[in-house]
């Protein structure tokens, strides 16, 4: 009863997902190319964030735009700092005006670009949400559905969706859905279903990487969706979800085909990773701007990181490590991985917002870059902002905002 | 899964680029040749591939460094008018080489764009291949590598001459090993230790030509820790795995002197085994198995300091010795966190050793009337010592478990034959003792231990336990033989003669269990958390057992024929226990504020509220030595400590610790057996004293820097205590000068302490090293005993200054200039001062000469000077000459000429309290050495072998 039960579970999202449309992609890590910054992007904005004692902070371990601010979230400091669109403090929310605290800090938060509010689960009381305005007021204290697990994106139409996985042999034997919509605490659709008792992946299974599940598009009616050994990218609406690509990965990097459902391997998945560390676990930051899909490919390994744009035209793929800085760029590499910083490694790009991508560098690999660029006698004429950076910055300052606007053929 | 720390390698790298590039700078080389390395087929150009510049029909390289983000590349200092070869290499690519000449007039070669071609593509046909090199360094993922091969070096240079080539690393005179100013905890060879572990047996014996590679890598401190400590990985090539090496020295010397040593050692990929000896009678008196195969090093092509006959030790020793060493590892490629290993050494050592001494002693008892003692002594010594020490260890992710047994064994034997005699400071004889005292005795010690650890594994309550128990059995003989002859000139009645012998026997059992559990508080609070402070709960106890039993005769003519008789008051059964308990319950916390790419800061707070009982029984045939006693004591302890790591600048280390220790009365201290055979010095009782209770505070801060070609350590330090009811002596003069001693408690000591150290080096161009060390301490105190029961005060000052510089320029000239000068003084209460003032000055040279010659000299001026007293000096002048023979440099021959100016003594000098004694002792002779060393050497596979 219990194999049934499990091969319906597996055979489910077929009948949810529609498979039609979904492009094969295949990749090969080992034959990307590389290319100039000027040849990929049309424009390179850096953002220095200001740099003062109210509003330093860690890293930016959330990021969203709205028309007007960078939303920062910093669990380490426990705020939620709101600086303007030229990198100048505006205000921020500390963990510790709402309740966050005692060692809990605030984990994530979610932006609704239609009513330009912070939401922020409640600390305190189950199923509610605190929503700020983007001067760090607090607006209102919403109940509803909610869930301080779960990831939330929120549609133009003010549909929600969510997504959260929770699986273990002392939960009860009931089902739950991986993905739900809801619009005003009512839910609407349901998808990836799964038993919380009997499933074969376990939470304890799932390695987590440090950006929420959804990604943004240039149109926020849609929005990706990846999910934990699955090579699928899935495009959820307000009410269909679909398998948009597929990925195809060398077998030498791919996971057994099993891996997700294989009952053997319960609680075990994460040492098997260890103990193969080539393997491609997920697939994450996915970005689909024109029709270039940015995407990066995780692997326990430190020292394999792939951060690939694949062009779903040409099929052609370029490694965002191996794209050599130029004038364009002011000779700044767009990652701080080519010296030496992990800040890319771990989080790669944050966001998108329109036709602009987003990624960040910390200002000790900035001003190193500039040594390294100095010393090769490589001069660029930095934008008055940035020559102010230089004068007045250093290298204990605050991070800088890169704003990347990809060609789109 | 997310990256949490920088990567350390990496910075190293940026930082390090300028240290790669630089060149020997004249007026040759001036030129300099750029370009980048680009993948043309994948468009894209390639980061860190590595660029070496070699001189044309030569493997000289001429300079190399890694390709920076735009796959870009610039060596400078290059020569001009002369064929240079580029090599480019990078992982998974075909080598690319090409021919390039300098002209004077443009100084800049623009090699523009260098295209590699990824192995398997079409095969690259290069019609200028030339040379067949590795490249000098490569970054593999988190690991730096340099390539042996790459760095010509002599053909008999070790691994040490090559580690002081590379970019970044400084090897300290005194053998730490730093890479951009962070320490090197752990050299490993093939991932284990080599023999023994101490980094210059590997980097002074393995010949460079055997290295594949030198990683440098981080791991973390433990296993759960953010810490991370700095390792460096000595990759042999794969056909020379297998080594043997070793010495065969002799030596012959003027006045008798000779000096043997040989020494075997064989290793492969999973075992190491070694046998050492060595013969003297020249005051080398090895300590262990360690000390004897570093003393048998074979040292490469670079110079170095050697070590020195010691012309200060008093008297003439003559020593043989023998090591095994064993290690073996059950797993193939260990980690510092899964090993499965056993190590055993066996190290037995025979020593002779004749001292003759003068020694004055200056009792200032605060009466006016000094008392001056006046002592000749001949003393002769032998033992016989044997040592086993094992361990077994098995080490996994989570828990860690040892077994080590040790056993000891010593046979020793000791004979002194003293003349001695009191007088005033006016020089009037008060009395004079003659003595002969032979001490037989026999040691046998096994000692066991064995524990585990527990790391978190399951949030179990398993986790984080340490336990240990020691087991320690020992049994010591005596045989004792005393013959004295006492006569006071005061009183001439008072003529003493003691023919006294002595048979005793110890045996000792002690049983200690330590165990500690640091996480009581998921035990007790079940996860509820008191603003996360974690609490230990630690216990240390000891039960230890000893019966000692004595039989004394005593003869009381010179009449041969005389029977011994028995000693009632002597003669003697012990039995004494004591049961030490230490229970703590240890409160810490630890804040830890890491802001990315900017600094990490980490305060740890730790209180231990400490608890001491301690229980003490003694039954002995003497009524008054019967007693039974036991102490409840509150020893609290605190540590906080906070670290500062600036990333690429700094690390900076603050601790303030303040400690409470509890020193308990022993039965000789509180009921001592009064030996009156003794002459000038007898025990006496106090059964009323009490325990001391110590209280220390301190301070040190230490910081390293971590920028290139600057590398700066400094530490300074402060402590300061005090003790209630310190135990100290309460000290009777006779008229003629004799002491009796009995333990008394005294308040009103107390003492500060001040230490500096500060280490530089700086590497000048590629071809000098500059290294400077200066260290300073003081101490004020005030220490209390009793003198003729008056309670005496001393106050105590002392100050020692030390600069050592130290240069090396190529393999060719070593130098190192030591000077220390210190200061003591001790003033009582009644005003009198004791002084004593001490310089000493060490000038060393070592230059290495053609055709494998070394000539080596060094001068040590000792000067001492202090007011009770003639000042003493003595100049110690030794020179070397050696040359190496053969084309592994296999056989040495070096003469030796030792204290050149025929100083022939060796000064006694130092202050303790209200006495300060001065003097003389023999000491090793003028002499001259010729010594023949062969350094067998094979490093190669078994199949190579055969």
């Amino acid at each position: 009863m219990r194999t049934i039960l499990l091969l319906i579970l597996v055979i489910i999202p077929y009948f949810y997902t529609n498979a039609q449309s979904t492009k094969i992609l295949r990749f090969d890590p080992e034959n990307s190319t590389g290319s100039s910054v000027s040849e990929v992007f049309d424009e390179v904005n850096i953002i220095p964030l200001e740099t003062k004692k109210e509003c330093l902070f860690n890293t930016i371990d959330q990021l969203e735009i709205t028309n007007n601010f960078f939303i920062i979230l910093d669990q380490q400091t426990n705020s939620i700092l709101i600086f303007e669109k030229n990198g100048r403090f505006s205000s921020k929310i500390t963990g510790q005006s709402i309740g966050y605290n005692n060692g809990r800090n605030i984990v994530k938060f979610a932006y609704n670009r239609q009513t330009e509010r912070i939401l922020v689960p409640s600390p305190t009381t189950q199923n509610e949400t605190l929503e700020f305005d983007c001067n760090g007021k607090m607006m209102q204290r919403i109940k509803g559905i909610s869930s301080s697990f779960a990831d939330l994106f929120i549609f133009s139409d003010g549909t929600e969706a969510r997504t959260e996985y929770q699986a273990d042999s002392r939960l009860p034997d009931s089902i739950a859905y991986e993905l739900y919509t809801s619009k005003n605490a009512s839910l609407r659709r349901k998808y990836l279903p799964y038993n919380k008792k009997y499933s074969p992946l376990k939470s304890k299974d799932i390695l987590h990487s440090s950006h929420s599940k959804f990604y943004y598009q240039e149109q926020d009616t849609s929005v990706l969706f990846t999910r934990p050994y699955d090579y699928n990218i899935y495009r959820l609406t307000t009410n269909k979800l679909d398998t948009c690509f597929k990925i195809i990965l060398p077998m030498y990097y791919s996971l057994p085909t099993k891996f997700r459902t294989d009952t053997l391997i319960s609680n075990k998945r994460i040492q098997l990773l260890k103990e193969q560390p080539n393997l491609i676990y997920s697939v994450s930051n996915t970005y689909q701007l024109g029709n270039n899909l940015f995407i990066k490919l995780n692997s326990t390994n430190n020292n394999q990181h792939f951060s690939m744009i694949y062009n779903i035209i040409s099929d052609k793929i370029i490694d965002v490590s191996k794209i050599k800085a130029d004038q364009k760029s002011y000779f700044f590499a767009i990652t701080d991985a080519a010296v030496g910083g992990i800040d890319f490694k771990n989080k790669n790009f944050v966001n998108i917002n329109g036709n602009y991508l987003y990624t960040f560098y910390s200002s000790l690999r900035f001003f190193m870059q500039k040594e390294a660029n100095e010393r090769a006698g490589r001069s660029a004429i930095y934008p008055p902002h940035l020559v102010e950076y230089f004068r007045m910055g250093n290298r204990g300052s605050n991070h800088l905002i890169i704003q990347l606007k990809p060609k789109t053929n | 899964m997310i990256l949490r720390k920088t990567s350390f390698i990496a910075t190293v790298l940026l930082f390090c680029s300028l240290s790669i590039l630089a060149q020997k700078k004249d007026s040759v080389n001036v030129c300099e040749a750029k370009g980048f390395v680009k993948d043309q087929a994948n468009n894209y150009f390639i980061q860190s591939a590595t660029v070496a510049i070699y001189k044309g029909g030569t493997s000289n390289l001429l300079g190399y460094t890694l390709t920076d983000s735009f796959g870009s590349f610039s060596i400078k200092n290059l020569p001009y008018g002369v064929p240079l070869i580029v090599v480019v290499t990078y992982t998974g690519y075909n080598s690319y080489q090409k021919k390039i000449q300098i002209f004077e007039e443009s100084k800049l070669f623009d090699l523009k764009e260098l295209n590699l071609e990824k192995k398997g593509d079409n095969i690259q046909v290069l019609d200028e291949v030339t040379i067949n090199a590795k490249a000098p360094v490569s970054l593999k993922g988190d690991t730096l590598e340099f390539n042996a091969d790459a760095f010509h070096l002599a053909p008999n240079a070790v691994v040490e001459d090559l580690m002081k080539k590379l970019p970044g690393i400084v090897i300290w005179s005194d053998g730490l090993i730093t890479i951009n100013g962070k320490k090197v905890q752990r050299l490993f060879v093939e991932g284990k230790p080599f023999f023994g572990g101490k980094s210059k047996t590997a980097m002074q014996n393995l010949p460079k030509n055997s290295v594949d590679r030198i990683q440098v890598y981080n791991t973390s401190a433990d296993n759960h820790s953010i810490d991370s400590i700095l390792n460096v990985n000595i990759k042999l090539k794969e056909n020379k795995k297998t080594g043997i090496f070793g010495k065969v020295s002799i030596g012959l010397g003027t006045r008798g002197r000779s000096d043997l040593g040989g020494m075997i050692n064989w290793f492969d990929s999973n075992t190491q085994i070694g046998i050492i000896g060595a013969a003297n009678n020249s005051n080398n008196v090895p300590k262990n198995v360690n000390s004897l195969i570093q003393n048998n090093s074979f040292k490469g092509v670079g110079v170095s300091i050697e070590y020195q006959p010691d012309f200060n030790m008093p008297g003439i020793s003559r020593s043989q010795a023998l090591g095994l060493t064993f290690q073996h590892d059950f797993i193939e490629n260990p980690t510092s966190f899964k090993n499965n290993r056993i190590n055993a050494d066996y190290f037995s050592s025979k020593i002779n050793k004749d001292i003759l001494s003068r020694i004055q002693t200056n009792f200032v008892n605060g009466t006016g009337k000094n008392i001056i003692q006046n002592a000749e002594c001949k003393n002769e010594s032998y033992s016989l010592k044997q040592d086993f020490d094992g361990t077994y260890s098995n080490k996994n992710k989570n828990f860690d478990f040892y077994i080590t047994p040790n056993i000891f064994y010593l046979d020793e034997m000791n004979s002194n034959d003293s003349n001695t005699g009191t007088e005033t400071d006016a020089e009037i004889p008060l009395s004079r003792n003659k003595s002969l005292d032979i001490n037989n005795f026999k040691h046998k010690k096994a000692l066991f231990k064995s524990g585990f650890k527990t790391r978190k594994t399951k949030n179990s309550i398993w986790d984080f336990i340490e336990f240990d128990y020691i087991l320690d059995s020992e049994i010591t003989t005596g045989d004792r033989k005393m013959l004295s002859e006492f006569e006071s000139f005061e009183d001439s009645t008072n003529l003493k003669m003691f023919d006294r012998k002595y048979q005793s026997q110890t045996e000792k059992l002690s049983n200690s269990v330590f165990l500690n559990y640091r996480k009581l508080q998921d035990l007790l609070l079940k996860n509820i958390s008191i603003w996360n402070i974690n609490i230990g709960f630690r216990n240390n106890l000891t039960f230890n057992e000893e019966i000692n039993s004595s039989k004394v005769f005593d003869r009381t003519s010179s009449d041969t024929n005389e029977e011994y008789l028995a000693n009632d008051y002597l003669t003697n059964k012990n039995r004494y226990s004591f049961l030490d308990y230490i229970s703590s319950i240890d409160l810490s916390k630890t804040f830890a504020k890491a802001f990315s790419d900017r600094y990490r800061k980490t305060t740890e707070a730790t209180i231990n509220l400490q608890t001491q009982y301690y229980a003490q029984k003694n039954n002995s045939e003497h009524q008054f030595q019967n007693l039974q006693r036991s102490y409840r004591e509150f020893v609290p302890g605190f540590k906080f400590s906070f670290e500062h790591h600036k990333h690429g600048s700094f690390n900076k280390v603050y601790v303030f610790d303040f400690k409470s220790k509890v020193d308990f009365p022993s039965i000789d201290q509180l009921a001592p057996l009064t030996d009156s055979s003794s002459a000038y010095l007898l025990r006496k009782a106090n059964p009323g004293l009490k325990r001391q209770y110590a209280q220390t505070i301190s301070f040190t801060y230490k910081m390293s820097s971590e920028k290139v070609n600057n590398n700066l350590l400094y530490e300074i330090g402060f402590s300061a205590g005090r003790t209630e009811d310190m135990i100290v002596d309460s000290i009777t003069y006779d008229k003629i000068g004799r002491r009796s001693i009995a333990a008394a408690n005294a308040d009103g000591h107390k003492y500060f302490r001040g230490n500096a150290l500060v280490q530089r080096s700086h590497k000048i161009a590629k071809t000098s090293i500059l290294q400077l060390t200066l260290a300073f301490s003081l101490e004020l105190s005030k220490s209390p005993n009793y003198i003729n029961e008056n309670l005496n005060t001393s106050q105590n000052f002392s100050n020692y200054n030390n600069i050592n510089v130290y240069y090396e320029w190529t393999d060719i000239l070593a130098v190192n200039f030591q000077q220390s000068y210190s200061i003591l003084t001790s003033t009582l209460s009644n005003g009198i001062a004791l002084k004593n003032k001490s310089l000493r000055t060490i000038m060393s040279t070592s230059v290495n000469l053609p055709r494998e010659t070394t000539v080596s000299s060094n001068i040590n001026f000792v000067t001492n000077k202090n007011n009770m007293s003639m000042p003493n000096n003595l100049i110690i002048w030794n020179a070397n000459f050696s040359a190496r023979f053969f084309k592994g440099n296999n056989l040495e021959v070096k003469f030796s000429a030792l204290d050149l100016l025929r100083q022939n003594k060796s000064v006694v000098n130092y202050i303790d309290g209200n006495t300060i004694t001065t003097g003389i002792a023999n000491v090793l002779q003028n002499y001259f050495m010729l010594t023949f060393s062969y350094y067998p050497r094979i490093f190669r596979n078994k199949k190579q072998q055969k």
